[in-house]
């Protein structure tokens, strides 16, 4: 599952939290896909991250050279952008995501 | 060349060859056609290869026939590649014999045909007059001696005894008696568990090995049901239940004949007249689709000819006439099933309808079961072949996703095999499905999808730019439920965002003349409207997949006249017949699966009937919409408007944007 995709989810499972977020993942793997780069398309999705959990997500898998947030100007920022793609759209962990609170799997 | 004269001599490689395809031919008519051949000379010869089945008139084997005596009769049934003649004499028929084996005529084609010639006692085949016997039917005559059929009428104790093991009964229009197995009629089944002690007759043994080892039957049989039907004593129409018996039912006739009445389920009813001493055997389509019982009357109506043969009573008005009925006694000599029937006939078969038809639910609970069983369950096990009918994207669907701005995040809710989520590289697109095994097809294409219900999806509210919902909502139960689902796409979507949704449609005839008016207001050109009709007969095997006639069969329950309320209460859900209009809102909608074999199938060592490999049938649950129901329920959700309803080939489609 790619970390944008991870980004976008929540659990639904009653009592967890107050948005039900983020979802622990628990990677078994983690592979890096290359995608195209698109610097229009990753623009268009900085606004919709979820920075705390792009954070976690990527703090557990170890992933370096993350972006704290987003910066003055990203959209023409390629070094930004280009950052944003790999770990948005490249990365690629294994199947399994956790709830925070509980270990429901998904 | 005579037969009898061979021995004496070494045999030329012709008359070798000869010799075998004679014995072949003797084979096959026994095998195929229940015809027994004899050893000895007899009036009548069965000529195989000079049928009206294989090219051979009347008019080319007559002349040659005549020429070695008078020709009594030369009976050519329909359809065969047989055909019989009876001489005035044995001697005459014996001259034909050597004289024709093994000899060439010319066929209507002119092409070369090698006669091959046996006797036989008695002159029968499968199919008789114009009408034809029910498929796997035959009668054979004359199958026991009269000493035999003696034997066995006194060999049944009728006189009522309490300590007999055997079970006894006198049911409303006859008396039967059980062996082997007793037979329950509460259930129409037997206790596999128990057998009766004793088991079958002694006495039917012989007469059971003589019909193995002659190939009337294939298997030998373990439950013995004995019948007594008096003058004005019947039987009701019915198939033996399946998972009860092996294919092959026989059923001997003793003491009188009787006509027994066949009814295929689209209505076709062919009477058979069982004569005395005779042997029915029903396989195949007569055993598993085809009913089968006799009515209860003193008279029968007969062929008046005084050679009365088995089978079909033929409407010759010329030819009938009434006959008194007898005390008729008959041994029905069945195998009990071991394993679940995988029969050709689903919609007949106890085996693969696992459990009567749910009933309509009447609360939450009820629905959610419902869609377990008759959803979720059923898209796991189809999703295989699901997946393989569905590969055209709707050109209204990609419409709407080509529209899109770039960049926008797309969630299919309910996506299946994922047919849409490439459709638009310039969208991000994520997928959830109810069914693990279409998610797995989404993953192994590459796309990012997820397990989830409609009902409660793990996405962050307000995340997507659009949602779309394609024959997912038809799926809920009930309109609290489906509602709910509505609510559930709204959620998701931002302010500004879209949802576009389609649902299957109770209008089905309606839809030539909307979706032509659809097209006219959407202006495509022209190549787009090849594209749509493309579309319409892949809808045709989306919805409805591989229907067979034998949809017809389905004893789905009636619907009740109140079908057009919403409050159907207590009423068991209607098996829709494929490719036909809707009668009900609610009801079931057959899967046949095709390929991709379960695996808990077993593998057969042989297949005794033919290619016919079983097609297990799945019930999907629907609620069809009728027009302005998907409209009218988006319109009670809050902070949304509607961009358009339309009807795009048998579906009620919205698309609607949160405020």
């Amino acid at each position: 599952m790619k970390l944008l995709t991870h980004n976008l989810l929540s659990s639904h499972v009653r009592g967890v939290g107050p948005r039900g977020l983020p979802l622990r993942l628990q990677a078994t793997e983690v592979r890096i896909n290359n995608v195209e780069f698109n610097p229009d398309f990753v623009a268009r999705m900085i606004p919709k991250v979820e920075w705390e959990v792009l954070l976690e997500a990527a703090d557990h898998l170890r992933l370096i050279e993350v972006p704290k947030g987003p910066i003055q100007g990203y959209e023409q920022d390629e070094t930004f952008l280009r950052k944003m793609h790999h770990v948005l759209l490249e990365v690629r962990t294994g199947p399994s995501l956790a709830s925070p609170s509980t270990s429901h799997p998904h | 060349m005579d037969s009898n004269h061979q021995s004496n001599y070494k045999l030329s490689k012709t008359e070798k060859k000869f010799l075998r395809k004679q014995v072949k031919a003797r084979h096959t008519l026994l095998r195929h056609e229940g015809i027994e051949t004899v050893s000895y000379a007899t009036q009548i010869l069965v000529v195989a290869n000079g049928g009206l089945g294989n090219g051979v008139s009347r008019n080319q084997l007559f002349p040659v026939l005549e020429k070695f005596g008078q020709v009594d009769a030369l009976l050519m049934p329909p359809n065969k590649p047989y055909s019989f003649v009876r001489y005035k004499t044995i001697e005459e028929s014996k001259k034909a014999y050597v004289t024709l084996n093994g000899k060439e005529i010319v066929d209507d084609l002119g092409q070369k045909i090698i006669l091959y010639f046996n006797f036989v006692e008695k002159a029968q085949w499968k199919e008789l007059g114009l009408q034809a016997l029910p498929p796997g039917l035959m009668v054979v005559e004359e199958i026991i001696s009269s000493e035999d059929e003696k034997m066995l009428l006194e060999s049944v104790n009728w006189t009522e005894d309490k300590d007999n093991q055997n079970f006894q009964k006198s049911l409303k229009h006859r008396r039967v008696k059980h062996f082997g197995y007793e037979f329950h009629y509460e259930n129409n089944n037997v206790d596999k568990d128990k057998p009766l002690p004793g088991g079958l007759p002694d006495i039917c043994d012989n007469i059971l090995e003589k019909w193995l080892k002659e190939g009337f039957i294939r298997y030998k049989p373990d439950q013995l049901t004995v019948n007594q039907y008096e003058p004005g004593h019947g039987i009701p129409a019915h198939i033996d239940t399946h998972s009860a018996f092996e294919d092959e039912i026989v059923s001997l006739s003793l003491g009188s004949e009787i006509v027994m009445d066949f009814k295929h389920p689209d209505g076709v009813t062919v009477p058979v007249l069982l004569p005395r001493r005779s042997l029915l055997v029903m396989t195949g389509e007569s055993r598993y689709l085809w009913t089968h019982g006799i009515t209860p009357r003193k008279f029968d109506t007969v062929q008046a000819s005084k050679n009365r043969k088995s089978g079909i009573i033929t409407s010759d008005v010329g030819d009938l006439t009434l006959n008194k009925r007898g005390v008729r006694t008959s041994f029905t000599f069945r195998k009990v099933r071991q394993t679940p029937c995988h029969c050709s006939y689903p919609l007949v078969c106890d085996s693969q309808m696992k459990e009567p038809p749910p009933s309509f639910p009447e609360s939450d609970k009820e629905a959610s079961q419902l869609e377990q069983e008759y959803v979720h369950r059923v898209y796991e096990e189809i999703a295989g072949h699901f997946s393989s009918t569905r590969h055209t994207p709707w050109p209204h669907i990609v419409e709407f996703l080509k529209a899109l701005p770039s960049g926008s995040l797309v969630a299919d809710i309910g996506c299946g095999n994922g047919k849409y989520l490439g459709i638009n590289k310039e969208l991000y697109m994520i997928g959830c499905d109810r069914s693990q095994n279409l998610v797995d097809i989404c993953r192994e294409r590459q796309f990012q999808a997820f397990v989830c219900d409609a009902l409660a999806v793990p996405i962050r509210s307000g995340a997507c730019d659009a949602c779309i919902s394609i024959a997912v909502i038809h799926h809920f139960a009930t309109a609290e439920r489906r509602m709910a689902a509505l609510q559930e796409l709204v959620r998701l979507l931002r302010p500004g965002g879209k949802a576009l949704i389609y649902v299957w449609a109770m209008e089905q005839e309606y839809k030539k003349k909307k979706s032509k008016y659809l097209r006219n207001r959407i202006g495509q050109v022209k190549n787009e409207e090849i594209l749509d009709d493309a579309s319409v007969q892949e809808l045709l095997v989306e919805q409805m997949p591989d229907v067979g006639n034998q949809d017809s069969a389905s004893s789905a329950p009636s619907i009740s006249d109140s079908q057009n309320s919403r409050k159907v209460t207590n009423s068991k859900l209607p098996i829709h017949t494929n490719r036909t209009s809707f009668h009900s809102q609610d009801l079931l909608v057959p899967w046949h699966l095709k390929g991709n074999p379960s695996k808990d199938k077993p593998v057969e060592p042989f297949d005794p009937i033919g290619s016919h490999g079983p097609s297990p049938v799945f019930h999907r649950y629907y609620h069809v919409f009728c027009e302005g129901e998907l409209e009218a329920a988006c319109q009670t959700l809050s902070n949304v408007s509607i961009l358009q309803s339309y009807y795009d080939q048998g579906n009620w489609c919205v698309i609607l944007q949160k405020v």
